[in-house]
């Protein structure tokens, strides 16, 4: 059985972790499909597929890492989430600066937020400008960072108590959040399916609340419709912490740890 | 064996995924650019309710990533049967998964593109067979290169996690340590196919539909809104198939796309066994970091470059 403060502390991972994903959605420049015409500033994809996408990478960084302390773990996901956002938004704006001819341009602002310049002059008349300029770029480079630590903290905790359990090791903080001394062999791997799953299912659930709230568009941190932020972190603490709650119901069945001492055995 | 020598091949097998991935992505984006999936789409929906009839393909009835991810999740679950249940060759396991995946595919493709059509009848929009059956085999070969790509770099991935050489007597060396996951094939299989949807709907895409699906517009500003719908049908001889399409965005779409997720891969598993290597997660974050600020950097070149060269919209 899991004790009382090692749940409270795996329910405020998780809901945290959905926070900080739905925070990531709302910093990531969101072009959806005006971007693909060059009819919107941002990425040519709708928000729960950046989201899931820049995820991944921090996810599979995650389990590759799984024996590290914990905000080693936490802080390679972000990286591997930024690193994956940040070269997709430079191929994106190499397609639309060589591709179509055009040089990346704000629309909502009269001048770039991070580096000051006057961007207005590049707009195309009738879009709500192109590519990713550089503060849309710092913007999504934030929001896929914050995106990866969301998901880690929804993976190592479901991994390790899982792992722990199914060691037969007893299950407290240092277990959650130091380092972690189990060696994988393929018996584990469906632990780190039911972790990656989870985290996985994290994404999309929070970058839907997100996307509800966007509706389409967004271009940064200074956009209108970033203000919107507070109320849907509220919405995303809540869903995260029923989901957090599922989870631990599920890892503390009877059937289920039974199943988890099964895998010790091989 | 000398230890440097199985440092040698598990380069070897990094290089092998990298261009694994690269070509696998490559042919995503113009498979996706052939069957007008992901955002472009929105154009070709739209074209006969502003007027404008055509002969591309239409499939997309789901996003690319979920497409994707679904073509790598059957692909990479078939495969785990073959070979780990039934013992196959995993080469041989590979070719048969992906093909069967294709059929599975083809089937998606098929009542996707008649289903977007016939929904666009009432506008006047013809279905053409020979559409259907002239890009249909287009489809699906692209299919099968990128299933294959991704079932093969879930394979390694998984295996170099659990593989253990014995370099003498009493050592060996855990692959694992230094590349892979040890995550299940199926589950790599759908998690890589997410991500590359996500990439080749948020790069390629962008050649095919601001630039090839609006040709007629002139090159150097972007789409306007009063221009949505109206998308080039003309092609060089004759009216556009979605296999002119493919024929274009090979040339600079696709090759982009596929160098976007193989230098994700490279770098993001570089700095990872870089600092296993070096046995210290310091290093990790350290060239991370550096990476990250490299291309921040370069953006930032790369727009103030192409500022001055376009200069202001006149």
């Amino acid at each position: 059985m899991i004790g009382l403060d090692v749940m409270i502390i795996i329910l405020i991972m998780i809901a945290v972790g959905g926070v900080l994903i739905c925070a990531g959605v709302f910093f990531m420049p969101v072009g959806g499909a005006p971007a693909a015409m060059s009819t919107a500033t941002g990425i040519a994809t709708g928000c729960e597929m950046m989201a899931a996408g820049a995820g991944i990478t921090g996810l599979l960084m995650s389990a590759a890492l799984y024996g590290q302390p914990s905000y080693i773990v936490i802080l390679n996901a972000g990286i591997s989430s930024a690193i994956m956002m940040c070269i997709t938004m430079l191929v994106a704006n190499f397609i639309v600066i060589f591709g179509k001819g055009v040089p990346p341009a704000l629309a909502t602002v009269e001048k770039d937020p991070v580096t000051k310049e006057n961007v207005k002059p590049f707009v195309t008349p009738g879009t709500v400008g192109h590519g990713v300029p550089t503060a849309s770029y710092v913007s999504g480079f934030i929001g896929a960072f914050l995106g990866g630590i969301g998901g880690a903290l929804t993976f190592i905790p479901i991994l390790r108590v899982a792992l722990s359990i199914s060691q037969g090791q007893t299950l407290n903080v240092n277990v959650l959040l130091g380092a972690f001394t189990v060696n994988a062999g393929h018996q584990h791997v469906p632990l780190f399916v039911l972790a990656g799953i989870c985290a996985l299912s994290m994404y999309f659930i929070n970058a839907n609340i997100a996307a509800y709230s966007i509706r389409g568009v967004i271009e940064g941190w200074w956009d209108p419709k970033f203000k919107r932020l507070p109320k849907t972190a509220i919405t995303c603490f809540v869903a995260s912490l029923v989901f957090g709650m599922l989870a631990l119901l599920l890892l503390n069945s009877e059937a289920f740890i039974t199943v988890l001492k099964m895998v010790r055995g091989g | 064996m000398d230890p440097s020598f199985v440092l040698l091949v598990l380069l070897g097998i990094f290089a092998l995924i990298v261009l694994l991935i690269t070509i696998g992505e490559w042919f995503e984006d113009i498979e996706s650019d052939m069957g007008s999936q992901s955002n472009p789409n929105s154009q070709v929906q739209l074209a006969p309710q502003v007027g404008v009839l055509h002969r591309l393909f239409n499939k997309a009835i789901s996003g690319e990533p979920v497409s994707q991810g679904l073509n790598g999740v059957i692909g990479a679950t078939l495969f785990t049967i073959l070979w780990w249940g039934l013992k196959w060759h995993p080469v041989l396991a590979i070719a048969i998964a992906a093909a069967i995946t294709t059929l599975f595919h083809m089937s998606l493709a098929t009542t996707a593109h008649v289903g977007r059509i016939t929904s666009a009848n009432v506008f006047g929009q013809p279905l053409y067979y020979d559409v259907i059956i002239t890009q249909l085999p287009l489809i699906a070969s692209h299919a099968f290169i990128l299933t294959s790509a991704l079932i093969a770099v879930s394979y390694l991935f998984y295996n170099v996690f659990f593989a253990t050489i014995t370099i003498g007597p009493e050592t060996s060396i855990t692959l694992g340590q230094y590349l892979g996951y040890p995550i299940a094939i199926p589950l790599l299989g759908l998690l890589l196919g997410i991500t590359a949807g996500a990439i080749g709907s948020s790069t390629g895409d962008v050649h095919y539909g601001a630039e090839r699906e609006f040709q007629h517009a002139p090159y150097g500003e972007g789409v306007p809104m009063g221009l949505h719908g109206y998308i080039t049908v003309k092609a060089e001889v004759g009216y556009r198939m979605s296999m002119d399409v493919a024929y274009f965005c090979a040339k600079y779409g696709g090759p982009l796309t596929g160098f976007t997720y193989g230098m994700i891969i490279l770098l993001d598993n570089l700095r990872l066994f870089i600092g296993n290597i070096m046995n210290n997660v310091v290093v990790n974050v350290a060239i991370g970091a550096t990476i990250l600020v490299i291309l921040i950097i370069f953006n930032r070149y790369l727009e103030r470059w192409a500022r001055n060269k376009f200069g202001p919209y006149s």
